[in-house]
């Protein structure tokens, strides 16, 4: 054999070297998934089964297609008709009027978001997906909302999971779990051109297109972007890397998304997407950071097919992640992060009361950075996992599911000197770590819905908070040390929840009822969250595991539409958060563990009135939020707690169709006042833009 | 004693009176749930998910006792509502009206079984299981024991029956994804 024919035998994909035996076991793969299939579509179509149904449909709570009203979790599902109504141009906008959802805004374009609490900058308890793709930042442990590869034109809807989702997600799905489903590249034809202008400087355009070739396949093209001037910085702490701040934040984002019938009953799906930011943030650590620049990449591409053995579905998807931040002393620093991702399921009935499924998945996630890693660092997942669902009666069903994750972590590099671990704390790691789902839904009418759940979820450290090898020289022969742990336990969340839904006729509306209790355990703080100690050569602190915490409450909430047009919401949300062990200890010295302080409003109110007559659409959407503490840098490393005073926003939208396809729309954000401080960070600015919509 | 009763026989009147329309809207009302234009649309929608299902331009065999007044007024509206063409997806449902006698020698593509055939009914699955014909009905208990593959409720919420062993002698299956949001049994 030439060395030009070995060659020729092994073929890249996703940057890794594929030989011709691996060909042969992935064609082996689709060869045995496509032997036995059923010539019926397979494939999810969300708008077909929303129109024979009347209610959204969704997947995202037990891996398992079913109605919103069936589903064994809590779970808000977002329309398009809701994001348009809205009159936003960014998601964290739209979910902060959805009760027990927390954002933060921290800028023009940083926004946190939480489920039941716990918020707090880079906000890391909330698993955030795009059509079951995750878009969660592994490095930090976090969402940069504005990252996201989606266009808002795009979407089908948001499905909300309030509660822990491990068992069906994995890691990350801890306090909810967030999974945007766009139109269907096949079965919906979406062409939408947008462009936007306002206060701040805004200016904003997104294009979507859809491609059809005949009935055997479909692409779906998105590009869009927008920037602005930022929220006043004046009153901020100087940034931590001495850098000035970024004040014209932009994002762009480009995605192709396809979907094709391969065979009878065999449907192939890709997807790319490309996307760029840049803006200020605030950290959950010290000081905020004065520039910081993303840029991502995504390939993914799967095979499902509709077989005598169920519904089988292959997979694959490669995120890359790099992040660049400015220094002033030269040395700017760089991480790389890339996860490989292969997901096989298998779902199935079982005569006609139960339905399985059973997953594998193989995770590799590696991230590299010369200056704050020294190296690369990383862990490899492999999970097993499985769900029953069973149709006790026509008005009991119970679904049980459970996974288990093994990780092993490694790292390449030099560990700086002083750090107390050594590279086969690293490499000799491992973790298993359960995770379940339970739920009991008891429908005794047609129009009452209760619901009992208890699920385990858990979050993995930050590859930050694993390998951080951060040394900052003071003086000769002293210096700071911020220094990853490898032994760091994954955080876990317990959550036993009641849930009590009821159509209510008479005023076409429906009410939801939910109460839950929550205990977390194993809460992770990075390296530069932790107050300094002395060690070796001068101070050093290091990730820790530092307690626990638990948090009870609830939310009721109303709501309805008429035939007149008119539609109508009210909710209210409280939670009520202590804590435990040295979380409590070390309350006030970063706003990443400070709950049972204030750390999060006791109580939010969120209201909505809307009406469509003829070509007009007007919405208004309230919130009022009670009082919560946050942080703000202060000169000694530490922080500041910062009084967050309980605050009315109110954001109004007017849609006026011009042409069945062009429709004029004025936003107005925060009419009530010019500027809040919602955090401590950049004072939010009341905004007011106007959006053309061209529709085809 | 004579004001006493006069007031008592207005008062009963008075009772009579408002009680008098209310039978009257009662009675008008069928008894059992008459298929309604959404059931129709609803069930048109499901068959979209039956693997070789009907398409296009589908006549509806709506199968109907002339003994049963309840049969007959179902077919009745049944036919109302399909009578210009009823177009749903990639189906359009046109009606044909099939006495329960004639079932075996209808030429359709589709059954709808009206609400009172009672175990006439039957008759529709052996040309079901024999020429593959699917019956779709909103009276679910035929969907029960055995008459139709599938039975169909808008109100108060959509429920969507089907009857597995059925399905499987008429040689019919349905989209995995499909099975999986219905009541089967």
């Amino acid at each position: 054999m030439t060395p030009m024919s070995s060659r020729a035998r092994h073929i890249r994909l996703f940057g890794r070297t594929v030989t011709k035996s691996t060909w042969f076991h992935i064609a082996s793969a689709i060869a045995l998934i496509t032997s036995g299939t059923d010539a019926h579509a397979q494939s999810m179509d969300y708008g077909a089964f929303e129109q024979l149904f009347g209610e959204p449909v969704t997947t995202s709570a037990t891996g398992s297609p079913q109605r919103q009203s069936d589903v064994p979790a809590n779970m808000e599902i977002i329309t398009q008709d809701d994001i348009r109504r809205s009159g936003a141009d960014n998601i964290p906008d739209i979910l902060q009027f959805v009760a027990g959802i927390d954002v933060r805004r921290y800028g023009a374009s940083q926004a946190d978001v939480s489920v039941r609490g716990y918020d707090q900058p880079y906000s890391p308890s909330l698993l955030v997906l795009i059509n079951g793709r995750q878009v969660y930042n592994d490095t930090f442990g976090y969402t940069a909302w504005e990252t996201l590869p989606v266009q808002l034109d795009e979407i089908r809807q948001i499905e909300v999971v309030k509660g822990p989702n491990s068992a069906l997600f994995g890691f990350n799905a801890l306090g909810g779990v967030i999974n945007i489903i766009t139109y269907d590249p096949l079965a919906d034809s979406t062409d939408v051109a947008t462009v936007r202008g306002g206060t701040q400087g805004l200016a904003g355009a997104s294009a979507v297109g859809t491609l059809h070739f005949g009935d055997r396949g479909g692409v779906r093209l998105s590009a869009g972007g927008s920037r602005s001037h930022e929220f006043p910085t004046a009153g901020l702490p100087p940034s931590n890397a001495g850098v000035p701040y970024y004040v014209t934040p932009y994002h762009y984002a480009f995605s192709a998304d396809g979907r094709f019938k391969a065979a009878p009953g065999v449907e192939i799906t890709t997807e790319a997407t490309a996307s760029k930011m840049r803006d200020f943030e605030a950290l959950p650590v010290v000081a905020p950071s004065g520039d910081i620049s993303y840029r991502t990449n995504s390939l993914k591409f799967g095979i499902n097919a509709d077989t005598r053995y169920g519904l089988l579905e292959v997979l694959a998807y490669r995120n890359n992640l790099q992040i660049t931040q400015p220094n002033i002393s030269g040395i700017d620093t760089h991480e790389n992060n890339t996860v490989y991702v292969v997901q096989a399921n298998d779902l199935f009935k079982i005569g006609s009361d139960h339905t399985i499924r059973l997953g594998v998945e193989y995770r590799d996630n590696a991230e590299f950075s010369g200056v704050l890693l020294q190296g690369t660092v990383g862990y490899n997942i492999y999970a097993a996992s499985g769900m029953w669902n069973w149709n006790v009666s026509p008005k009991v069903s119970l679904t049980n599911a459970v996974r288990l994750d093994y990780m092993t972590l490694n790292y390449t590099g030099t560990l700086v000197p002083g750090s107390r671990y050594t590279l086969a704390d690293y490499n000799n790691t491992t973790l298993t770590v359960p995770s379940f789902n339970s739920g009991l839904v008891y429908k005794p009418t047609a129009d009452d819905t209760i619901r009992l759940s208890v699920a385990r979820g858990i979050r993995a450290p930050s590859l930050i908070d694993l390998g951080l090898q951060d040394i900052s020289p003071i003086a000769p022969g002293f210096s700071v040390l911020y220094i990853g742990n490898p032994h760091l336990e994954p955080t876990s969340l317990m959550n036993y929840e009641v849930d009590y839904d009821r159509a209510i006729r008479p005023l076409r509306s429906t009410l939801r009822l939910a109460a839950y209790y929550q205990k977390t355990g194993d809460v992770i703080i990075d390296a530069v969250g932790i107050p300094l100690m002395p060690a070796v050569g001068g101070l050093a602190a290091y990730s820790q595991n530092v307690g626990g915490s638990e948090a009870y409450g609830g939310e009721i909430g109303l709501k309805g539409t008429d035939p007149s047009g008119l539609r109508w919401n009210a909710s209210y949300a409280l939670i009520s958060i202590k804590d435990h062990g040295t979380l409590g200890a070390l309350t006030g010295y970063s706003s990443a563990y400070s709950y049972s302080q204030g750390g999060t409003p006791t109580s939010v109110v969120r209201f909505g009135i809307g009406y469509s007559a003829g070509r007009f659409e007007m919405d208004l959407q309230g919130k009022w939020q009670s009082h919560f503490t946050d942080f703000s840098a202060n000169a000694f490393g530490g922080a500041n707690p910062v009084r967050i005073n309980n605050y009315t926003t109110v954001n109004a939208r007017v849609g006026y169709s011009l042409t069945e396809q062009v429709t004029l729309a004025v936003t107005g954000e925060q009419l009530g006042r010019t500027q809040i401080f919602e955090t401590a960070g950049a004072p939010v600015q009341r905004r007011v833009f106007v959006t053309m919509t061209l529709r085809r | 004693m004579k004001k006493m009763g006069k007031v008592k026989l207005r008062r009963n009147t008075r009772v009579f009176g408002l009680l008098l329309p209310l039978g009257f809207v009662l009675g008008s009302l069928p008894a059992w749930a008459a298929a309604t234009q959404s059931d129709l649309v609803i069930a048109a929608r499901a068959l979209g998910f039956m693997e070789n299902g009907p398409k296009g331009d589908v006549t509806v065999g709506i199968v109907y006792d002339p003994t049963s007044n309840q049969s007959v007024q179902d077919a009745d509206g049944v036919q109302k509502i399909l009578s210009e063409g009823l177009k749903v997806g990639n189906l359009t449902l046109k009606p044909v009206m099939v006495k329960t006698d004639e079932i075996a020698a209808a030429k359709v593509g589709l059954f709808f079984l009206t609400e009172g055939v009672g175990g006439d009914g039957m008759k529709v699955a052996v040309v079901e299981k024999t020429k593959h014909i699917p019956c779709v009905t909103v009276d679910l208990p035929q969907v029960r024991n055995g008459a139709c593959v599938m039975g169909v409720q808008s109100q108060p919420k959509v429920e969507i029956l089907v009857n597995r062993a059925a399905a499987a002698d008429s040689g019919m299956t349905f989209a995995a994804v499909f099975r999986m949001m219905i009541t089967e049994f």
